[in-house]
C-alpha cells in the first residue's frame, strides 16, 4: 500500500513538473521490492526528427540499484553508436548514493571500446560502445544519465522500434516524438498515445518487468511498443537500397563473368547453376556478421566482394545477384525479419528487416529464397518461417509474399541402428544417419572440426554412448566439405556391454543416437509460461532400432506404441517384437509441425513430451529362456 | 685443372659459402623472397599432416632490446592452410597491443594462392579496435587494443605470409620479460627466436618441456642469444588435459636475476599507494568493531572489499602497466580490478594490525619457478595471522565466505615486500575443506511417483561456487533452474518448493534444499518395477565425475589429467519402496581408491535403500602413466548410470 501510495504521490510529482528538478524526489523513493535486482525509476526519450531525416534524441534514465546483482547490470552503461553516422553529448550521469551525496561518472569512466559482438565481424570501423561506467554504486544508491544523440540517416528518413518492458520493471517511460515539418510521422502502437501539434506522447507507467523465460518471442509481441517512420511507402522506405544493390551488381565486370563461367562449368540446369553460385559464396567468401542496417545500406560493389573474398550478407547477395546475372538469371533482393515478429504492414521502414536474401522464380511461378548466410550447412538450405513473409523489391513496388525457400530441401534427422545381440550383452552394431537442412548445418560442423585423427576419436565417443567399451570397427561418411550433399555417416562397432546385465536379467534402453545435433530440444522447465513458446522450424526427427536377440534371449518387457499430439506436432514411438524371429523392431519420431504455440498449448507439449521421454517407452528387459 | 683455375674456383666456392652464411645471418624478414617462400610451400605435402588444419611453415620473432627495456621486435609468420576450418581460422588475422606502450609500426600480409599469385592485403583491410574478451570482464581500459587484417576466405593450399614490426616503450621499467613457444596446437616446421640485447644487460632464460638449438654471440656492447627448433610436433587435444602453456615446448625469458628482485620490483610499484587515510580509517574502525576474534576481522574486511568494491577496470595513466591505483582511490570510487582491490585489501589489514602483503598468482596455469618474473594472472593477499597461520584471501572472491581460498592450493605465489621474497608454493587443498555434502530422501509412492528431498552443505570454493549458481537468478528463476539441473534425476520433475538462504549473507552458512516429484519414475514391465537409481546423477556433484567419464575415447594418452582444484561430495541418502514390493536387484557397488576415490554403496534395509556415496579428487593432477586406470574408473561410472533398481511386486 505504501509503495502504491508513493507511486500515486510520484506520478503527480512528475507529470506536473520538468522533470530535472525532480531527482532529489526520485532519490528518495523507497522501493520495496523482494525480488527484483534493479528499478528503472524513470526513462525520458524525445525523438525531434529533422527534414532531412536525421534525428536529434536526449535520454534521460534513473535507475534505482536493489542487489549486487542489480549493480553487476546497470553500473556500466554502453550505448551502441556508429561514429560515421551518430555523435553523444555527455550532459550529466552519476551516482546519488544512499546518503544523497552525488559523485559524478569520472573521465576515466567514459569508454569507447569495441562491442563485443563485433569481435567477429571482422571490420571494426566505426561501430563503438560508448560506455558510462558509475563508481560507487551499491544496493539503494540511484544512477542518472542524461545524454543526446544527433544521428544522420542515409535512408532519408527516420524510423524506429521502442520496447517499453525490459528485464527491469519501470515506473515510469515517456516517449515523445516530434516529426518535421515536411513528412507525416505514421506509426503503429499498442500503447496510449495522444498529440500535439507535430508531436505524440506516450506516458507508461509501472511496466511490469519482462519475465525471463526461454524461447519466448520477440519483445513487441508480447509487451507494448512503437514502431514509426517518416517515409511515405515502402518504395520510399526500401528504393535507395535497392538502387545500391542493382548499383553495386556489376555483372558484365569480366572478373564476374569469368568466375560464374568457372563455378558453373559442369552445371546443365538453371538449378545446377544456381546451387553452384551459393555453394561458392557460402564457403568461398568469408562471412562478415552484420546484421543489414548496421553500418550501411550501401553494399560493395560485386567485384570488390569478390576480390577481397569477404562481404556481410547484402554484399554477399549482391554478388550471388551478378553472378546469376551474368549467367542470365534474373533475381530480386528479399528483405526479411530475423524473428517471430509480423511485419507492421502500415509503417514502412527498411528497419523492419535485418537479412536479407535473394529471391527467384521458381517453376510454379513463386518466389523461392536463396539464402546466402549457410555457411556449414547443405546448399540450398534456407531456415524460413513458414507463417512470415518476406518483402521482395521489385521495380517500383514491393511485395509482401509467403517465405519459401528455393530449393525444397527437408529439415529432417534420420538414424537407423541395427543391433545383433549376444549371450553376454555384446552386440554388433551397425548405425547410420543422414540429416539435412538445419539438422545438416548443426551436423557437418563437427565432423569439419574433427577431420583426420580425431574424426575417430569423434566417433568413438559416439560409440562409448551406446556402452563405454565400444570398439569401432569402422566407419564411412560423406565428403563432408561437399556441401551439395547432406552429410550422412555409417559406423560398425562392437559394443561389449549394449545390453547390461543386472542378476539374471538384461537391461536395454533404446536411447536416441547421441548426437546433439539430432535432437530437438524442448525447453520444459516450467510448467507454465506466461509467453507463447517458439518452437522454431518444422522438423522431424527420427531414430529406428532393429535388434536381433540371441535364441536364448526373450524380451520380457517392450514399450507399447503410442502417439503423443498436439498443435505443436507429434511424438511417436512403435515397437514391435516379433517373437518367430525373436526380432524387435523399435522407432521413435518426434515432428514439429508448427512455429510457435500459445502457453495453454505449452502445457499439452510439457506433458507429451515427458512422457513419450520416460523410460517405459524406451526400454527392454531381456531374460533367458 | 690447372692452377689458376683451381685458385679462381676455390675463391668462388668460398665466396659462395660465405655468401651463404652471410645470407644466412642477414635474413631479412622484412623483405623475403617470393620464390624463396613459393619454394618453401611447394615442398609441403598436406598428407604429411592428417590432424592439423593447418601448419606453420615459419615462426620467428627477432627482439631488439635496449637497457631499458625498450624494444624493436619483428615477427614473421609463414602458414598454409590444409582443411576447411584452416580456412575459417585464417579469414582474418588479429595482433594484439597496448597503446600507451607500444606501436605496431607496419603490418605485411601476403597470400599465396595455390595457382602461384601473390596479393598483399592493403592496409585499408587492417582495423583498430578494443579487446571484447576483456570487456566482458567488465575491463574498458581503451589502450588494451587489437588491430585485424580481414584476409577473406582462403582455398586450402594457400599460404599468408605475415611480417609486423613492433615498437615498444619498456613496460617493466629497466627489465625485460618474455615467453616463446616453439610448439602449439599446429605442426611448426621450423621455430626461431633470437633478442639482441646490450651486453651488460644479461638474460636469465630457461626451455621448458624439450631442448631445442640455442646460440650466444657477441662483442663488448651487443650479445645475441638464438633458439631454434625444427619439425616441432603438434599438441593434440587431450580430455581434461593441463593448459597447453604448462605443456608446449617454450622459452621463459627474464632479467630479473631472482625472485627477490622481482618481489622488491613489484613493490617499488606501489609502495607509496598503501595509505590508510581518514575514511579508510574509519570503515576499518567500523567493520572490526564487533570483532572478537583475529579470524573474525579478516573475515570482515575481506568481505568489505569483495562485495562492496566492484569488479571493472578503467583507463590509467601511462606507465601504469601492472600498477594499482592508490587505496584512496580505488575505496572511493567503489571499484578497481584485482590489483587495486589487493592494494586496498593489505592497506586495511594493516590497518587492522593484521600483517597482510599481496602477493602474485596464476590461478589457473603453472608457474615456473626458475623463471622470475612479474607477469601473474592474477593478485591476492597473504595473510600471516598471529598463531603463524598462512592464509591466501583472494578480494575478487564476492561469495566467498571462509577463510583461505580453495584454487590457490599447490600454486606457487610470489608475496611481494619491500626487502622481496621468494616464490612459495601454497600447500595442497586438502579436499574435504572444498566439499559438499548432499543429503537425500525419496519415497517411491505406489502409483511409481517419486516424492524427493534433497539438501546441500558445503564449504571452501564448493560453496562459493553454489552461491554464485543462486545469486545470478532471482527466486522465480532459481526455481526453473532447479527443474532444469535435477532433470538429471527424471525429466519429468516438478520441483515443489526450493528453500535457499541468501547467497549475499556470508555469515549464514549457504544451504539449499530441494522438494520435488517425479510422476511415473518407475517404469512398469509387467510385475517388476525398474527404478533410476536418484542419486547416479545429482546436481552440483563433485566435477569429478565428469572429468573421468570424458577419459574414455582415447587408448592411450600424451599428456597429464588435469582434474582441477582438488575436492570432495558425499551424498548420503534413502529410497523407500511401496510396501507391496520387494527388491530384486540392486546395482553394483564401486569402491576405488587413489588418486581419486570413488564410493558408491547400496544397501537394503526392509523397504528402504540406503546409498552412500563419495567421490573425491585428492590431486590437481593424475599422472599419464596412470590413465588406463582412470579411464577404467570412467567406463564404470558411465556404466553406473544405466544400471537399475528392479522391483517386484509382492
Amino acid at each position: 500500500m505504501k509503495k502504491l501510495i508513493c507511486l500515486f504521490l510520484f506520478s503527480i510529482l512528475l507529470s506536473a513538473t520538468c522533470f530535472a528538478d525532480n531527482i532529489s524526489d526520485l532519490v528518495n523513493i523507497k522501493i520495496k521490492n523482494k525480488d527484483a535486482d534493479a528499478v528503472i525509476l524513470y526513462n525520458g526519450y524525445d525523438i525531434r526528427i529533422n527534414e532531412d531525416g536525421s534525428r536529434h534524441s536526449s535520454s534521460e534514465r534513473v535507475t534505482r540499484i536493489l542487489t549486487q546483482s542489480g549493480r553487476e547490470e546497470h553500473a556500466d552503461y554502453p550505448i551502441f553508436i556508429d561514429k560515421g553516422k551518430a555523435e553523444v553529448h555527455f550532459i550529466k550521469g552519476g551516482t546519488y548514493k544512499a546518503d544523497g551525496t552525488f559523485e559524478p561518472i569520472e573521465k576515466a569512466g567514459i569508454n569507447d571500446v569495441t562491442p563485443t559482438f563485433m569481435a567477429n565481424a571482422l571490420m571494426y570501423g566505426d561501430f563503438i560502445n560508448r560506455v558510462y561506467s558509475f563508481s560507487s554504486v551499491e544496493p539503494n544508491s540511484t544512477l542518472y544519465l542524461h545524454y543526446t544523440v544527433d544521428r544522420k540517416n542515409e535512408e532519408g528518413y527516420d524510423s524506429g522500434l521502442i520496447l517499453f518492458e525490459t528485464s527491469d520493471s519501470t515506473l515510469r517511460k515517456k516517449v515523445t516524438i516530434t516529426e518535421p515539418a515536411n513528412a507525416k510521422l505514421l506509426y503503429e502502437t499498442n500503447t496510449k498515445v495522444t498529440k500535439s501539434g507535430r508531436t505524440i506522447t506516450i506516458d507508461e507507467k509501472d511496466i511490469p518487468k519482462l519475465k525471463s523465460e526461454g524461447k519466448r518471442p520477440p519483445t513487441e509481441t508480447i509487451g507494448k511498443y512503437i514502431i514509426y517512420t517518416t517515409a511515405k511507402d515502402w518504395y520510399q522506405a526500401t528504393h535507395f537500397f535497392k538502387k545500391n544493390v542493382i548499383e553495386a551488381t556489376d555483372y558484365e565486370n569480366e572478373a564476374i563473368k569469368n568466375m560464374a563461367n568457372q563455378i558453373t562449368a559442369k552445371c546443365k540446369t538453371k538449378d545446377e547453376k544456381i546451387k553452384s553460385c551459393l555453394r561458392f559464396i557460402n564457403q568461398d567468401i568469408k562471412y562478415t556478421p552484420i546484421s543489414l542496417g548496421m553500418g550501411s545500406y550501401k553494399p560493395r560493389y560485386a567485384t570488390e566482394t569478390l576480390a577481397s573474398k569477404y562481404g556481410d550478407g547484402k554484399d554477399r547477395v549482391t554478388l550471388l545477384k551478378a553472378l546469376l546475372k551474368a549467367l542470365g538469371i534474373d533475381s530480386e533482393i528479399a528483405l526479411i525479419r530475423n524473428s517471430n515478429a509480423p511485419i507492421h504492414k502500415n509503417v514502412p521502414t527498411i528497419k523492419q528487416f535485418d537479412i536479407v536474401m535473394l529471391a527467384v522464380r521458381k517453376e510454379s511461378g513463386r518466389w523461392g529464397l536463396l539464402d546466402t548466410v549457410n555457411l556449414a550447412g547443405q546448399t540450398g538450405y534456407v531456415k524460413v518461417d513458414a507463417n512470415s513473409e518476406a518483402l521482395i523489391l521489385l521495380g517500383d513496388k514491393c511485395r509482401l509474399v509467403k517465405q519459401e525457400p528455393y530449393f525444397d530441401i527437408p529439415n529432417s534427422s534420420y538414424s537407423c541402428i541395427i543391433a545383433e545381440l549376444n549371450n553376454d550383452g555384446s552386440a554388433d552394431v551397425e548405425m547410420d544417419f543422414l540429416e539435412q537442412g538445419s539438422f545438416d548445418s548443426s551436423a557437418r560442423l563437427p565432423l569439419l572440426v574433427n577431420l583426420g585423427q580425431n574424426l575417430k576419436k569423434y566417433i568413438n565417443a559416439v560409440g562409448e554412448a551406446f556402452s563405454p567399451s565400444t570398439e569401432i570397427k569402422s566407419f564411412e561418411c560423406s565428403k563432408i566439405d561437399d556441401y551439395s550433399i547432406p552429410v550422412s555417416m555409417k559406423i560398425k562397432m562392437k559394443c561389449n556391454k549394449f545390453a547390461l546385465k543386472q542378476n539374471e536379467y538384461f537391461l536395454l534402453n533404446l536411447n536416441p543416437p547421441p548426437f546433439k545435433f539430432s535432437s530437438i530440444g524442448f525447453d520444459t522447465t516450467v510448467p507454465e509460461r506466461e509467453y507463447p513458446y517458439v518452437l522454431g522450424n518444422n522438423r522431424t526427427a527420427e531414430y529406428k532400432y532393429i535388434l536381433q536377440l540371441p535364441k536364448n534371449l526373450e524380451a520380457i518387457f517392450v514399450p507399447e506404441s503410442r502417439t503423443f499430439s498436439g498443435k505443436f506436432g507429434e511424438f511417436t514411438v512403435t515397437s514391435n517384437y516379433d517373437k518367430v524371429e525373436n526380432k524387435i523392431e523399435y522407432s521413435a519420431k518426434t515432428e514439429i509441425k508448427t512455429n510457435q504455440i500459445s502457453p495453454e498449448d505449452y502445457k499439452i507439449l510439457k506433458s507429451n513430451y515427458e512422457q513419450f521421454t520416460n523410460d517405459e517407452n524406451s526400454i527392454l528387459i531381456l531374460k533367458n529362456k | 685443372m690447372n692452377l689458376k683455375i683451381k685458385v679462381f674456383l676455390s675463391f668462388v666456392l668460398a665466396l659462395f659459402l660465405t655468401c651463404s652464411v652471410f645470407a644466412k645471418d642477414s635474413t631479412d624478414y622484412l623483405n623475403t623472397s617470393e620464390y624463396n617462400v613459393k619454394e618453401k610451400i611447394k615442398s609441403i605435402n598436406s598428407k604429411d599432416y592428417p590432424d592439423a588444419s593447418y601448419i606453420i611453415l615459419e615462426d620467428v620473432g627477432k627482439i631488439d632490446l635496449d637497457k631499458e627495456g625498450n624494444y624493436t621486435d619483428v615477427s614473421y609468420n609463414l602458414s598454409m592452410i590444409l582443411t576447411d576450418i584452416g580456412k575459417k581460422i585464417f579469414g582474418t588475422k588479429t595482433f594484439s597491443y597496448d597503446s600507451k606502450y607500444q606501436n605496431i609500426e607496419s603490418i605485411k600480409i601476403k597470400i599465396y594462392l595455390p595457382d602461384g599469385t601473390v596479393k598483399e592485403i592493403p592496409q585499408e583491410d587492417i582495423k583498430d579496435g578494443t579487446s571484447a574478451g576483456l570487456q566482458r570482464m567488465n575491463i574498458y581500459e581503451t589502450s588494451m587494443r587489437v588491430k585485424t587484417a580481414v584476409i577473406g576466405e582462403l582455398p586450402v593450399g594457400a599460404a599468408v605470409e605475415t611480417v609486423t614490426v613492433t615498437k615498444t616503450k619498456r613496460l617493466i621499467k629497466d627489465n625485460y620479460l618474455t615467453d616463446w613457444y616453439f610448439q602449439l596446437k599446429v605442426p611448426v616446421l621450423h621455430s626461431y627466436f633470437e633478442i639482441t640485447a646490450p651486453t651488460d644487460f644479461p638474460l636469465y632464460t630457461k626451455v621448458n618441456n624439450g631442448e631445442v638449438k640455442f646460440s650466444k654471440e657477441g662483442n663488448s656492447e651487443k650479445t645475441i642469444y638464438s633458439w631454434e627448433k625444427e619439425n616441432i610436433p603438434q599438441i593434440k587435444d587431450e580430455a581434461v588435459m593441463p593448459n597447453v602453456s604448462d605443456v608446449a615446448l617454450s622459452l621463459s625469458v627474464t632479467t630479473f636475476k631472482n625472485w627477490k628482485e622481482a618481489s622488491r620490483y613489484y613493490y617499488g610499484l606501489n609502495r607509496d599507494k598503501y595509505i590508510a587515510d581518514k575514511a579508510i580509517r574509519a570503515k576499518v574502525a567500523e567493520l572490526i568493531a564487533n570483532c572478537n576474534t583475529e579470524d573474525e576481522k579478516i573475515l570482515a574486511i575481506h568481505r568489505f572489499i569483495s562485495q562492496k568494491i566492484r569488479y571493472m577496470g578503467s583507463a590509467m595513466d601511462e606507465n601504469a602497466y601492472i600498477e594499482a591505483h592508490p587505496a584512496p582511490y580505488t575505496f572511493e570510487k567503489g571499484y578497481g580490478v584485482c590489483r587495486d582491490k589487493a592494494l586496498l585489501m593489505t592497506t586495511m589489514m594493516r590497518e587492522a594490525k593484521i600483517k597482510c602483503c599481496d602477493v602474485l598468482i596464476n590461478p589457473s596455469t603453472e608457474t615456473s619457478p626458475d623463471s622470475p618474473t612479474v607477469l601473474f594472472a592474477h593478485v591476492v593477499c597473504l595473510i600471516t595471522t598471529k598463531d603463524k597461520r598462512q592464509i591466501i584471501m583472494d578480494p575478487t572472491t564476492e561469495l566467498s565466505s571462509g577463510l583461505g581460498t580453495s584454487y590457490a592450493g599447490e600454486r606457487y605465489v610470489l608475496p611481494i615486500t619491500a626487502d622481496g621474497s621468494d616464490i612459495m608454493k601454497v600447500p595442497p587443498c586438502n579436499p574435504s575443506s572444498n566439499a559438499g555434502k548432499i543429503r537425500t530422501k525419496g519415497i517411491l509412492n505406489e502409483d511409481l511417483a517419486l516424492n524427493y528431498e534433497y539438501s546441500i552443505d558445503s564449504c571452501g570454493d564448493y560453496e562459493m561456487n553454489l552461491r554464485h549458481v543462486k545469486q545470478r537468478f532471482n527466486t522465480e528463476q532459481f526455481k526453473r533452474v532447479m527443474t532444469s539441473v535435477f532433470e538429471t534425476v527424471s525429466p519429468a520433475i516438478e520441483i515443489n518448493d526450493v528453500e535457499c538462504t541468501d547467497p549475499s549473507d556470508l555469515n549464514t552458512p549457504f544451504k539449499l534444499a530441494v522438494k520435488a516429484t517425479a510422476p511415473n519414475y518407475g517404469t512398469k514391465a509387467g510385475k517388476f518395477v525398474l527404478v533410476p537409481l536418484p542419486e547416479r546423477n545429482l546436481p552440483f556433484d563433485s566435477s569429478v565425475k565428469k572429468a573421468l567419464k570424458s577419459l574414455t575415447d582415447s587408448d592411450e594418452r600424451q599428456y597429464d589429467i588435469s582434474l582441477g582444484t582438488p575436492d570432495e561430495c558425499i551424498i548420503e541418502g534413502t529410497l523407500e519402496i511401496p510396501s507391496n514390493y520387494r527388491i530384486l536387484s540392486l546395482p553394483p557397488n564401486i569402491d576405488k581408491k587413489g588418486e581419486v576415490d570413488i564410493k558408491c554403496s547400496l544397501s537394503e534395509d526392509g523397504k528402504t535403500i540406503k546409498y552412500y556415496g563419495r567421490k573425491a579428487k585428492n590431486t590437481r593432477y593424475v599422472s599419464k602413466d596412470k590413465y588406463q586406470e582412470m579411464k577404467q574408473l570412467g567406463i564404470e561410472l558411465k556404466e553406473y548410470q544405466r544400471y537399475m533398481i528392479i522391483l517386484e511386486k509382492i
